[in-house]
């Protein structure tokens, strides 16, 4: 004999929808607890652990090796890849796990659920890249005061490139159904070519911003030479500016264009 | 218990044997992957990968086969190029990225969306063993790696046969076939240990995917970051090597003057001290022992077999991992 | 729409949905009053495109589909009122069962005590052992993830209840107690709409039908009423009494009665398109004449033999 229903609510006592924030803070709360029990983490701290280590075994006091460090594997792999991972699939990924229905049944706007997944990803995606980065300075032999302006440039450069590429990626996740294809193609085909070709070509990545960032400040330029190719780095305010741009427009569409989708999973039975 | 239904009858049929088994498996994998960007990515990566040595070859012979000249004419120095044992050595080393960028997009979600979907229950709840499932989704990835590496290379070399065709030509060329098709071997048994072994780690396809593209660059950019690779010293020294190839006057000294301008910019080479970290990259390895196939001198930063011991080691790894990951039930506690 | 007849909770008009080539709804229209109705169909009907469209989760192609008066795509406020029983088995695997529907419930402008208690009064209505609510919900069999997404559909206890084959999972035992949880949210004022396969289940739980057969619908009303249509099929009555025989005689020669057969002793079988007045002649002739009647039913005014005759033909 199973228990009554729960009692009925008169339509006056019914609570109301929670709040915008409210919502999004709840589903961003959510994501972050499945994220810390997944494989994922696991993944993730593989994945970050790579500079520090590599800072760990070279034991190298010379900058340069540190500035190769950052400057051919924080900034132009790591940074995009753990975008690309947490933000391309953010609403397709769960519409076909069958979970995104309970999320769009609750009283509460789609861009809200949008935004919560958002800043869970972005939560996730800067601790992820500070503690690698925050770990190779640990490790790194460098003597990491000398060289404080250059730190300090990477922390921004991480700072910004994270909610940048996020912003990329989650928009494609959100207008197309293989927005994970797209943002690879964007992050590892696209910006590889306009990292060769010289010009103001490199404008079009977001990997020539971050560069810009850090090239400046660092003790020696050569290993940041080879994204510079006829076009020499941005003022500072150009590339904060830019980046802060990219993110916060990429989110804004995200948050219009997700109310007006549906988001199927693709073995639909009518 | 006795089957009551009166109309039922066991198959007596023929039964198919193993590696026709594996054979479909392969078969079917490849059909669901005949998408219109999969075709596209084939035809770029033909583009893109041997869009210089197409170029060369047809530059050489063209003026033969339209204009009734000898192979070559004015182009002597293309031909010479065209003519270098490094000729499709390096072109199957450029097609290497292409090879892993099929190979994943073909296999990568093959055991990651089998285990998800609990399709493998149906795969070896039929006489199909774990072997047939294994050889059958290596087949499905393997076909486009050789499809990306040998074809080109075997087409390019019909054609310069065409033109070409001395006893001469092909004594000096009569390893290119064998040693092409040995090095899609390799590749094939590379790429799909890799992309499956990672597939049947990942359990969904997109994640395999990332998986396979974060240990593909991260591998290559550690082995850049340790062992940078040989640069030329100057734009002036590069000029006079070019044009040591065009002043030549005879074969062998064109020969010559091209050895000299690959092995200054030699991509697997590197000036550094930690040179033989360059080993860590898995297309420079690949790419070593490519070299060995076509009887190439191997950089020092090479040495004996042990890009061959990585290569082959990282595979038999991941084919392992992939056997223990393809069983029929999970225990689920 | 008379007076003193209730407003219809649902209302469909010209409702279509199309995914390429493939119609999934074709020009479908019916309003749906207070109760528990019941939305039934083969596979491939339509029945759960029609749901995804009543809950907002996909937008139809052509036409207009009201929820309580509102259109429910992108409308959060509506969805304060409505639950939804989703036909996926998919839930939040690394969350235990009272946890997934109380996090539902916050999302639902609901306190955390509140969530929490009103989460564990579902689940135990649902009839989830509290002994596995400890539990991820990873670890549940089919049956208990059924009767978890059907707590997170119920607990806030909605006006409006979309089930989608809310029984698939369920032992016997779990479909009577499912039956009276939705007979008992109904007496609630809850109107329900559950579409089924389990057809002599969903006759146990309304006789309030939409039949949906290849995109369109097919029949709206009780089963009586659409039996009652089906002129083409007459219906058949079946009469247990110890002389069938002489009975058949005398019902033949009485109006309406198109058939009488004896498949079996004591057994008659008689086909009528008048089956009111058939009834009315049998019980008058049993009477008259005597016979002992044990039993006197139809086996076709059902749910399947409506099912039947309106998709096969």
């Amino acid at each position: 004999m199973t228990a009554p229903p729960p009692p009925p609510i008169l339509p006056a006592d019914r609570p109301p929808a929670p709040a915008f924030a409210e919502a999004a803070g709840q589903v961003m709360a959510r994501q972050i607890r499945s994220a810390v029990r997944g494989k994922r983490l696991l993944a993730a701290v593989l994945l970050a652990a790579v500079a520090p280590l590599l800072a760990a075994l070279l034991r190298d006091p010379d900058p340069v090796t540190l500035e190769a460090i950052v400057g051919l594997l924080v900034l132009p792999f790591l940074v995009p890849l753990v975008a690309v991972s947490l933000g391309s699939g953010l609403l397709y990924d769960e519409a076909e796990e069958g979970t995104l229905t309970f999320l769009f049944s609750a009283p509460v706007p789609r861009s809200a659920v949008v935004l919560g997944k958002w800043s869970a990803a972005l939560a996730a995606g800067w601790a992820v890249a500070f503690a690698a980065l925050g770990a190779t300075f640990l490790l790194t032999s460098v003597d990491t005061g000398a060289i404080r302006p250059f730190v300090k440039a990477c922390w921004l450069a991480v700072l910004l490139g994270v909610p940048a590429y996020l912003g990329v990626f989650v928009l494609l996740g959100t207008i197309f159904r293989r927005g994970f294809f797209a943002g690879l193609i964007y992050a590892f085909g696209f910006e590889l070519v306009l990292s060769f070709v010289p010009g103001a070509a490199k404008r079009l990545s977001l990997g020539f911003f971050l560069h810009s960032l850090v090239e400046p400040h660092a003790p020696d330029r050569e290993p940041f030479e080879p994204f510079f190719l006829g076009l020499p780095p941005d003022p500072e305010g150009v590339c904060i500016g830019v980046l802060l741009g990219v993110a916060l427009i990429t989110m804004a569409a995200a948050l219009l264009v997700a109310p007006h989708k549906e988001f199927q999973a693709r073995n639909v039975q009518g | 218990m006795p089957i009551l239904e009166q109309g039922y009858e066991p198959y007596r049929g023929p039964v198919r044997t193993g590696g026709s088994r594996a054979l479909s498996i392969a078969v079917n994998a490849l059909r669901r992957n005949r998408r219109w960007w999969v075709i596209a990515l084939l035809l770029l990566s033909w583009l893109f990968g041997s869009v210089k040595e197409y170029f060369m070859v047809f530059v050489c012979y063209a003026p033969s086969a339209f204009f009734r000249q000898a192979p070559g004419g004015d182009a002597a120095w293309l031909t010479a190029l065209a003519n270098h044992p490094n000729f499709y050595s390096d072109m199957m080393a450029t097609q290497t990225f292409w090879a892993i960028v099929m190979g994943a997009l073909v296999g990568a979600g093959e055991i990651a969306e089998d285990l998800r979907t609990g399709a493998l229950v149906f795969y070896l709840g039929r006489p199909v063993t774990r072997l047939d499932y294994v050889l059958g989704k290596a087949l499905a990835v393997s076909v486009p790696v050789v499809l990306v590496t040998v074809l080109p290379v075997a087409v390019l070399f019909a054609a310069q046969a065409l033109f070409e065709g001395t006893w001469t030509w092909f004594g000096d060329h009569a390893r290119v076939l064998p040693a092409a098709a040995a090095y899609g071997l390799l590749l094939s048994f590379f790429v799909s240990g890799f992309v499956l072994g990672v597939s049947a780690v990942a359990r969904r396809r997109r994640w395999a995917t990332v998986s396979i593209v974060a240990v593909l660059l991260s591998l290559g950019l550690v082995a850049a970051v340790l062992a940078p690779s040989r640069e030329w010293t100057s734009h002036r020294e590069q000029r006079e090597a070019r044009d040591r190839i065009l002043d030549a006057k005879t074969p062998e000294e064109r020969k010559a003057a091209y050895q000299r301008l690959s092995d200054a910019v030699d991509p697997l080479g590197s000036p550094s001290a930690r040179a033989e970290w360059r080993a860590l990259s898995p297309s420079a390895s690949l790419a070593a022992a490519g070299r060995d196939l076509f009887g190439r001198p191997v950089p020092s930063n090479f040495p004996g077999i042990r890009h061959w011991i990585l290569v082959l080691g990282a595979a038999a790894g991941l084919f392992g991992v992939l056997w223990r990951r393809v069983r029929a039930v999970e225990i689920v506690a | 729409m008379t007076a003193g007849e209730e407003a219809p909770v649902l209302e469909v008009r010209g409702l279509s949905r199309w995914y390429g080539p493939v119609i999934a709804l074709n020009a479908v229209n019916f309003a749906v009053r207070p109760g528990i109705t019941a939305l039934v169909g083969p596979n491939g009907a339509g029945k759960s495109t029609l749901l995804q469209v009543l809950t907002g989760e996909i937008r139809p192609s052509q036409g207009r589909a009201l929820v309580l008066g509102e259109d429910p795509w992108n409308n959060p406020a509506l969805a304060r009122r409505v639950g939804n029983c989703p036909q996926q088995d998919a839930l939040y695997e690394d969350m235990d069962a009272p946890s997934f529907v109380a996090y539902l419930m916050r999302l639902r402008g609901f306190g955390a005590a509140a969530a929490r208690s009103r989460a564990e009064a579902a689940l135990a209505a649902a009839g989830l052992d509290p002994a596995a609510w400890g539990r991820r919900v990873a670890g549940y069999s089919k049956g208990m993830r059924q009767r978890v997404r059907i707590a997170q559909a119920v607990a806030h206890s909605p006006e409006v209840l979309f089930l989608d084959e809310p029984l698939t999972g369920l032992d016997p035992v779990g479909r009577r107690e499912m039956r009276n949880l939705l007979r008992a949210l109904a007496e609630g004022g809850t109107s329900i709409l559950v579409s089924s396969h389990v057809l002599h289940e969903v006759e146990g739980t309304t006789d309030r039908i939409l039949l949906l057969h290849r995109a369109r619908l097919l029949a709206e009303g009780t089963v009586s009423e659409i039996r009652s249509l089906l002129d083409r099929h007459p219906h058949s009555i079946e009469v247990a009494c110890d002389r069938p025989r002489e009975m058949a005689a005398h019902l033949m020669a009485g109006a309406g009665v198109e058939s009488v057969a004896v498949p079996e002793e004591g057994l008659l079988v008689a086909r009528t398109r008048t089956p009111q007045e058939t009834y009315a002649h049998i019980v008058r002739l049993a009477a008259e004449g005597g016979y002992a009647v044990t039993r006197l039913s139809s086996p076709d005014d059902n749910l399947e033999a409506v099912f039947r005759y309106l998709v096969h033909g």
